[in-house]
């Protein structure tokens, strides 16, 4: 039976924002995962959109959907690449 | 330009349905409002459990609702706060968000200079006194509409937004709230003496008149059928908790 948990996890960013990851892997692949913070982004729904597209994807593949997604969207508080590193490290782990 | 001037307010879910009305409409207009009662209201990226102390908000009987816009949960102070909020088509701002924001940011600093004070911009939304926080803004943009709207605070209980806004797990201490009065001010603090929301009114509309002419206005007919329909979306757990 494969063992699987939520994984969260809460980062500062540069910018002095709080960007918040709750993650959930089931057999290699994101099951479920939630964006969030005092952040903002243009337009909003970037970040709901990103949710949905990275249900299904393993670690490896983090980085092209975020890129992919949020190519045109202008996010104020955090970086792509924090967002990246972010998911991709729970995605990750263990 | 001719701007509708709204004098609007209500509970939390009413003003979020009526600044959502706005940026489905998209006439120009520049609002002023409270929260009555006091409310929460936290970014639309928020996690409530992470931003909100729930346990106080529900002790104090104050409503937690999400906004349309980004950034960061506030403490709206039914006698100490006024929010403002600005809708219109982009072609009426800095189309770049960041210089939207400091173009908007203009109608808070003339508050803040109306009451003699200096106001410094800072980061991309602040408004501060000596160095503390007295406004916030956020923003969205959809179908060729901004909205903006922000809070000034000249009475604000800040030891009640220190107990609302913590995290749960850092709870109420002294040190908490030492850290919110040094990094978070009011116009009346700041003047030393109780400054009250008439005042704040007329320095408002004052101050953003630099947008252009503004004449008193209501609702249309069609604003208020939105205002009914997205009153039950920020009444909702749903919506309020959605993430």
């Amino acid at each position: 039976m494969e063992f699987q948990e939520m994984m969260r996890k809460v980062m500062r960013s540069r910018s002095g924002k709080t960007l918040e990851v709750i993650l959930e892997v089931k057999g290699g692949r994101i099951s479920h995962l939630t964006i969030s913070g005092d952040f903002m982004a243009f337009p909003s729904q970037a970040i709901d959109e990103l949710e949905r597209a990275l249900v299904g994807r393993k670690a490896e593949e983090v980085e092209g959907v975020v890129k992919e997604v949020l190519r045109d969207a202008e996010l104020i508080g955090v970086e792509v690449d924090e967002i990246i590193d972010t998911i991709r490290e729970l995605a990750s782990s263990r | 330009m001719r701007w509708r001037l709204l004098r609007l307010e209500g509970d939390a879910a009413f003003n979020m349905a009526v600044d959502e009305a706005l940026l489905r409409s998209g006439v120009p207009t520049v609002r002023f409002y409270r929260f009555m009662p006091s409310a929460v209201t936290v970014g639309y990226f928020q996690r409530v459990e992470s931003s909100v102390n729930l346990e106080e908000a529900e002790r104090l009987g104050v409503a937690v609702v999400r906004r349309i816009t980004g950034g960061g949960a506030v403490y709206h102070d039914e006698r100490g706060e006024l929010t403002y909020s600005v809708a219109g088509p982009l072609n009426l701002f800095p189309r770049d968000v960041r210089e939207s924001f400091r173009y908007l940011c203009e109608g808070v600093m003339g508050v803040v200079r109306w009451f003699g004070l200096e106001p410094q911009f800072a980061g991309v939304n602040d408004v501060l006194i000596g160095g503390r926080k007295v406004s916030g803004s956020a923003q969205t943009r959809e179908r060729g509409v901004l909205l903006q709207h922000g809070t000034i605070m000249y009475a604000t209980d800040l030891e009640t937004l220190a107990k609302l806004i913590s995290p749960p797990r850092e709870k109420l201490s002294d040190k908490g709230l030492r850290s919110v009065l040094e990094r978070v001010t009011t116009i009346g603090r700041e003047l030393g003496r109780e400054v009250g929301f008439g005042e704040v009114l007329e320095a408002a509309i004052d101050s953003f008149s630099f947008l252009g002419e503004m004449e008193e206005g209501a609702l249309t007919e069609e604003e208020w059928k939105h205002v009914e329909e997205l009153e039950e979306k920020y009444r909702s757990r749903r919506w309020n908790f959605r993430r």
